[in-house]
């Protein structure tokens, strides 16, 4: 059955658009053909003179960082390690959480280390029901978009330019009402664009599930009045490495 | 009610469409003075979003000839192009499947449904799930369907189809709202947009966190990658992604895109078009199901491509153009027809001028004959579409469709007698029109009889509603003043002519 709407829908496309030409050939009803054939896609998209700054630099990360402001995220900017752990540790001390839950990351554990306890830490495979009820999620950014204030958060073995070989972040940078995410300056790029490039590897390859996240999350659907903080998080805190 | 088995010269099928009743809903809803101050102050402050986050755009009408170009492309060539996404999505990892009509998708996800043991499906806003009757066909089956955008749970707990493409509840008032819940959940609710969104927090993660399937549309299919694209700024769609063990996603085949680069202008320009905000929160890009039994995320993902009368629009390049839509809404949102009515009054669970196009289009011109004429062609919806659609263009084809019935495909409306009789009159009307037009004398004879009549109308008050054929005509507006003489007789026409040329 499933095989035969796929030969019905395909056919039926095929015969759609060879009266579409015919009548295209014939002058047919609605004037001159339109260039069906679309111009050639050239990489250069509508670009800010913004884009042409070296992605690395500070005018880079005090780009990241107003744009995460004008979406009511928080931009923590530390020059070490211990910075970041200062930053964090005022983050959760600030909401005074007793749980907080981890991915698998790296440097996320290691700055972890560093901040000086008050709180259980959970591993991201904890009991679902812990993760729910968990106040902060702690994860690795794979790469933040200067345009917009954005993080790509990218899951599974293919964590894309400088991630574990796992990373399992989804439900740490999701379910928590705060999400902390750890970004290096060096993973910092112009634009959506150019972030969705590179997270193919050489191979062509994506990660299972790429999410670019933008503040966090909010709805309007009451009297269009803004609310932050719906489904995912309500707090959206990024601390910029930009000693790495 | 579902229709038979679809072959391709017939139309499609739209739920819940009651579209036919178009003129008795619209005096309905013009009466509903609350609902007509909510739509007015809502689709006026998204506009003015939308007008402000293009304002920051540089190039804006490049980005919309880029936008438009890429969905052209991909219609163009789209049978290719939805043979390229099945390859590599399958060797991704998702299950694709294809469905012809309605109740063959409907029955799919059920059939993935029932095999996974659920009996609880949350599901993210899709419009397509809504064109299926996909909830109710869940019900039937003893499955509970839950929907966790904000605004479509407001309106499934109200029992009432969305009212708009992006804010299913945009015709509702923060305080029915209140009482909705309270209601619902039997228990006092805050009387805040925060307090009231809360309560949605809390009710619906308990749902996410049992549900063993998760639903969802899509925004764009990557043909390149296999890959496809969903938007939102809730959360709500991650949750349905990453949470259940097994997700299926439904599209409508006119998604596709062909490349991987496509989705940075249509990601740039879609939400600016939607809500004015110059990015949403959340674009998740999902090519494949978790690598690894620890990873988070659903082990199953099944992607199920809908037709439902959508190829047939490709016979015709100007109708094809209607399935360039992203469903950004800002057709709905810049209508004056939309802005009086609101979506319910299309009785389709697409609205505004796009519904206008679309309804007719994939459920037949016997189904909803009369949408087309919901315009008044002042071409705004047109002007704000970020992939140039020419809805004008094809709500007058539609128009004419609707007079003349379409040879193509034998969709004759005249099955239905109010479109014949309304037909035979008009075509009478128009007859004697040509006629009373056709020279001088009779247009200056007929020109009398109209002025004389306007007067003695007017100084007979009560006469306005016996007007005979033009009393519906008088119920909206007031009659003309007779200015005593035509214009050609009057002075002003007299000095406008040039000298010499006075008639005697």
């Amino acid at each position: 059955m499933i095989n035969d709407d796929r030969s019905t829908i395909l056919s039926a496309i095929k015969a759609s658009l060879a009266q579409a030409a015919s009548a295209r050939t014939r002058g047919g009803l609605h004037g001159p053909p339109p260039s069906i054939a679309a111009p050639p896609l050239t990489n250069e998209l509508p670009k800010s003179a913004a884009d042409r700054r070296d992605p690395a630099s500070t005018l880079a990360t005090a780009g990241f960082q107003t744009a995460l402001d004008r979406v009511q995220g928080v931009c923590h900017r530390v020059t070490s390690d211990a910075g970041a752990a200062d930053a964090l540790q005022a983050v959760i001390a600030d909401l005074g959480v007793r749980r907080v839950v981890r991915s698998d990351d790296p440097l996320v554990i290691e700055i972890l280390e560093r901040v000086i306890g008050g709180f259980e830490l959970l591993p991201p495979n904890a009991d679902r029901a812990l993760l729910l009820e968990c106040g902060i999620g702690v994860s690795r950014a794979t790469i933040g978009v200067v345009e917009y204030g954005t993080i790509v958060l990218s899951s599974g073995d293919m964590a894309g330019v400088s991630g574990a070989p796992t990373e399992r972040q989804r439900l740490v940078s999701l379910l928590p009402a705060t999400h902390v995410a750890i970004l290096a300056s060096t993973d910092l790029v112009e634009t959506w664009d150019a972030a969705l490039t590179s997270l193919r590897s050489a191979s062509g390859d994506l990660p299972p599930t790429a999410t670019f996240a933008t503040g966090p999350s909010r709805t309007a659907d009451i009297e269009l009045e803004l609310v932050l903080g719906v489904h995912g998080p309500k707090n959206q805190h990024v601390i910029l490495l930009e000693h790495r | 009610m579902i229709t038979p088995k679809a072959d391709p010269n017939e139309t499609g099928y739209i739920h819940h469409l009651h579209a036919d009743q178009f003129d008795d809903l619209v005096p309905q809803a013009l009466a509903n003075v609350e609902l007509r101050g909510a739509l007015a102050k809502a689709t006026n402050t998204i506009r003015n979003r939308r007008a402000t986050a293009l304002e920051e755009v540089d190039h804006f009408q490049e980005l919309r000839s880029q936008a438009k170009s890429i969905k052209t492309e991909a219609l163009a060539h789209l049978d290719d192009h939805l043979e390229t996404f099945e390859r590599q999505a399958t060797a991704n990892g998702i299950h694709v499947h294809w469905a012809a009509d309605a109740k063959s998708a409907s029955a799919i996800v059920l059939d993935i449904a029932i095999k996974n043991k659920t009996r609880l499906a949350v599901k993210a806003k899709s419009m397509v799930s809504e064109e299926i009757g996909l909830n109710d066909a869940l019900i039937d089956a003893g499955i509970v369907p839950v929907e966790t955008d904000l605004g479509e749970w407001i309106v499934q707990l109200a029992e009432e189809p969305p009212s708009h493409i992006l804010a299913p509840a945009i015709h509702k008032r923060r305080r029915e709202i209140r009482d909705l819940l309270a209601r619902v959940l039997d228990r006092p609710m805050p009387d805040d947009a925060a307090g009231l969104t809360e309560v949605a927090r809390h009710e619906l993660r308990g749902h996410f966190a049992q549900a063993e399937l998760g639903i969802s549309g899509a925004n764009f299919l990557v043909a390149e990658t296999g890959s496809f694209l969903l938007i939102e700024n809730e959360g709500n769609i991650r949750l349905t992604t990453s949470l259940p063990r097994v997700h299926v996603a439904v599209a409508g085949i006119e998604k596709i895109v062909p490349r991987l680069q496509d989705l940075g202008p249509l990601v740039r320009i879609i939400t600016r078009s939607a809500t004015g905000q110059a990015i949403s929160c959340y674009q998740t890009l999902i090519t494949k199901p978790k690598t690894s039994p620890e990873d988070d995320g659903p082990e199953e993902i099944h992607l199920v491509l809908l037709d439902n009368g959508r190829s047939k629009l490709l016979e015709d390049d100007l109708t094809a153009e209607t399935l360039r839509c992203i469903r950004c809404s800002a057709c709905l949102n810049i209508c004056p027809v939309y802005r009086q009515i609101g979506g319910h009054a299309y009785g389709s669970v697409y609205p505004g001028p796009i519904g206008a196009i679309f309804t007719p289009q994939i459920a037949g011109m016997h189904a909803a004959s009369q949408l087309p004429g919901a315009s008044s062609l002042c071409g705004a919806c047109r002007e704000v579409c970020p992939v140039d659609i020419d809805i004008p263009g094809v709500l007058l084809h539609l128009r004419h469709r609707a007079a003349e019935g379409d040879r193509s495909t034998g969709d004759h409306p005249e099955g239905d007698p109010l479109t014949t009789k309304k037909n035979r009159s008009m075509r009478r009307g128009f007859r004697f029109w040509r006629w009373a037009m056709g020279s001088s004398r009779r247009f200056e004879l007929f020109g009398a009889i109209g002025r004389l009549l306007a007067t003695v109308i007017r100084q007979v008050p009560s006469l306005t509603k016996y007007a005979g054929p033009l009393a519906s005509w008088t119920d909206g507006r007031t009659i003309p003043r007779s200015p005593g003489r035509s214009f050609r007789s009057g002075e002003m026409a007299r000095r406008l002519r040039p000298e010499g040329q006075d008639r005697a």
